[in-house]
């Protein structure tokens, strides 16, 4: 069977039971339960899936993947997660952002790897909503997500205006 | 200068607590040494060989008085009553107590300041021009657009773990004080047809691989500013290198792919976010720069100061050396040098910084700036007044005259402070100021950037001295290579290596035979680089090495 990954759910910032197993290179897709499979996987076996399985089938990036690796066809996959090998590797802040503002991906995107609890805001910002933050992380910090900093100069994935669009600055 | 609004303000304060948080728990444990790190670094918190270090940023080198007064408090109260001016126009504290660094940054915030991004593979305190705003030969102040890119990459969610640290200048003059050629990006804006536009250079860079920049973007009107930097910032972000952080510098990326494949990749990015949300607005752009507007001047006519020249020739001097043309008749800007004898270049007492803020209060507009050469600047001061400046200056040792001169030493902490230093480098700047310690000889040899780092990765800036010294480790000992005719004005050039290096008692005699070798070839009026680009390295070479053949 499909190992459930180690690790606390964040969806938002409510801890979530995690449904989404690992299913790696060699295991067959198992009769039900949600799995997720490597994007080379998911390209030479289901990506072409339209039944009720493809809503089943979760991808994970690494955080080099290039976007041109894969197509549209990522729009259908009920989740995406990208990989963190460090959790200072600031490329999957970047394909985080072009999933969702160049792919227009607008299903659940996670974080996983190494994940902490100090960068959530970061995370969210740039369209992640749920993070699987590994073994011994401090969840309380990290349940504080977007409430550690209530203002941003910048355009975000979740909020594309900057400051000087979203209020009336000087005041 | 610009104001904190609600926004600032809040996100300061905000920052302040979650970074108390990190401390609190870094202390209990909670945190390992390597995670505290990344985010102490962030917060401009590095440590040295003996201690912490904390980095404050200036933005663009610019400060109140009141901004002033509390680094001097800061020197007081939580260091050992002095700070050092960093070249990236930043204050430096070398003794702070990791557990009081959230307490120094509240009293930062209380004027408006903090230390977000001054260390760490984010980007970096944007630097500017020292005479941004006054310089006469301005074509537009570039602080507006500093405060924009500062804010802009302040926390940037997408950009704050880069692969290596991330260094803007901007610059809005003929000539170029702030080095716009070797930086990461190098921004350089002028007037088109009573417009601003922006000439992008990017890849330039010192450390262990010196590049001057390629220009990749001409004439980019103010609203794309923002976007196009994103672009840029996303191309390096995702493919820059991440193996080896001596190749992680994105001068390495745009040799790697070519200037020109860079520029295409930044292109095809930015199509897909130009006009977008993030493009700047007239009105923002008029908002900030209120902020920068000029002061309000007397009406003054420029002041003829012959006869105090004439009975004080340290004050002409002084006029001579470090004292700048103003926009205004009446005005001048003014270097206060910290290049003082026995102290380390940059140093600056409490006591100094307070004189210094009360200076720009009396004699100017309360503005002070830091250059990158590691000097004050008093930006307006009226020229019926300096006079009153030199005498005040001089009583706490910020009146020697040499700016621009070989002991006007850009120089690292080095050795003495820096755990990454091969030898150290405090020690030389002070026996070459030592051997030409007489003023008239050091006015003869005329305008000379002596720099001096520490290690390859080159905080001194050495590459880019017309002289350059480099600390290097041979068997665990410190010797130092020198170079010449490197710049980093106007037509960069980077410096050539004379060959083998010297121990550091040699260093001294090594620089009086270069120089002598510079005054038995000069024309007359004609300053060490311009010599040294006529002639080369040869003569050069063959001398100081001559004992050696």
């Amino acid at each position: 069977m499909p190992m459930l990954p180690e690790g606390t759910l964040l969806r938002g910032t409510a801890v979530a039971d995690d449904d989404w197993a690992m299913l790696d290179a060699q295991e067959s897709l198992p009769t039900a339960g949600k799995v997720l499979v490597p994007v080379t996987r998911w390209m030479e076996e289901f990506a072409d899936l339209t039944d009720a399985d493809s809503q089943r089938i979760g991808v994970v990036l690494e955080v080099d993947t290039e976007l041109d690796a894969f197509d549209v066809r990522i729009h259908r996959v009920p989740l995406i997660a990208i990989s963190f090998p460090a959790f200072n590797d600031g490329r999957g802040f970047s394909l985080a952002t072009l999933l969702r503002t160049r792919i227009g991906f607008a299903g659940e995107l996670r974080a996983m790897g190494s994940v902490h609890e100090d960068v959530v805001h970061y995370l969210f910002r740039c369209g992640f909503d749920s993070l699987l933050l590994p073994p011994g992380r401090n969840i309380d910090v990290a349940k504080r997500g977007l409430s550690v900093m209530s203002q941003y100069y910048q355009g975000s994935v979740i909020e594309p205006k900057p400051a000087f669009r979203r209020v009336q600055r000087g005041a | 200068m610009y104001r904190y609004d609600t926004i600032d303000k809040t996100f300061v304060a905000e920052r302040v607590a979650q970074y108390r948080d990190q401390t609190n728990r870094y202390l209990q444990g909670e945190l390992s040494e390597s995670e505290f790190l990344q985010l102490r670094l962030r917060n401009g918190l590095y440590v040295q060989r003996l201690a912490p270090m904390l980095r404050v940023a200036v933005p663009y080198g610019t400060l109140s008085a009141h901004q002033l007064r509390m680094l001097a408090h800061i020197a007081r109260h939580y260091d050992r009553g002095y700070g050092h001016l960093s070249t990236r126009q930043n204050m430096q504290f070398n003794w702070p107590d990791l557990a009081e660094v959230p307490d120094i940054l509240e009293d930062l915030a209380s004027v408006e300041m903090h230390a977000i991004q001054t260390s760490g593979n984010c980007i970096r305190n944007v630097t500017t021009d020292h005479f941004a705003g006054v310089a006469a030969d301005e074509q537009i102040d570039p602080r507006p657009f500093c405060e924009i890119i500062r804010q802009w990459s302040t926390s940037h969610p997408e950009f704050d773990w880069l692969p290596r640290k991330f260094k803007i200048a901007v610059n809005g003059a003929a000539a170029d004080r702030a080095a716009t050629d070797v930086h990461d990006i190098g921004i350089e804006i002028r007037m088109e047809a009573g417009d601003p536009v922006f000439d992008f250079k990017v890849g330039g860079g010192l450390g262990r691989t010196p590049v001057v920049g390629s220009l990749i973007r001409s004439g980019l009107p103010a609203v794309h500013l923002l976007t196009y930097l994103e672009a840029i910032l996303r191309v390096y972000n995702r493919y820059g290198r991440r193996d080896n952080k001596y190749k992680a510098r994105i001068k390495i990326l745009v040799r790697a792919l070519s200037a020109e494949v860079f520029a295409d990749k930044v292109d095809a990015e930015w199509a897909h976010i130009k006009d977008g949300p993030s493009t700047l607005t007239e009105q923002e752009i008029q908002r900030v720069a209120a902020w920068f507007a000029p002061p309000e001047y007397e009406s003054l006519v420029d002041q003829d100061l012959g006869s105090l020249r004439l009975a004080h020739p340290e004050f002409a001097h002084w006029l001579r050396m470090n004292v700048t043309p103003h926009q205004r008749p009446g005005y001048a800007c003014v270097t206060l040098s910290t290049k003082v004898t026995g102290i380390a270049p940059g140093d600056v007492s409490d006591r100094q910084m307070d004189a210094v803020a009360d200076w720009a209060e009396r004699y100017g507009h309360g503005d002070i700036r830091i250059s990158h050469e590691q000097n004050f600047v008093l930006p307006d001061v009226r020229q019926r007044h300096l006079f009153d400046l030199w005498s005040a200056a001089r009583n706490e040792r910020l009146a020697i005259a040499n700016i621009g001169t070989l002991n006007d030493i850009i120089c690292c902490p080095g050795g003495d402070y820096c755990s990454l230093a091969n030898a150290k480098s405090i020690p030389i700047a002070e026996a070459i100021q030592r051997r030409f310690a007489d003023v008239d000889e050091l006015y003869d040899l005329g305008p000379i950037d002596l720099n001096i780092s520490g290690c390859m990765n080159a905080c001194g800036h050495h590459h880019v001295g017309h002289i350059g010294i480099l600390g290097v480790d041979k068997k665990g000992e410190e010797w130092y290579q020198i170079s010449l005719g490197g710049h980093a004005g106007r037509g960069a050039s980077l410096g050539e290596i004379v060959g083998p290096s010297f121990s550091r008692a040699e260093v001294p005699d090594v620089i009086e035979r270069i120089l002598d070798v510079y005054l038995a070839h000069r024309r007359t009026g004609e300053a060490f680089l311009d010599c040294y680009r006529r002639i080369g390295i040869v003569p050069f070479k063959a001398d100081v090495y001559a004992d050696a053949a």
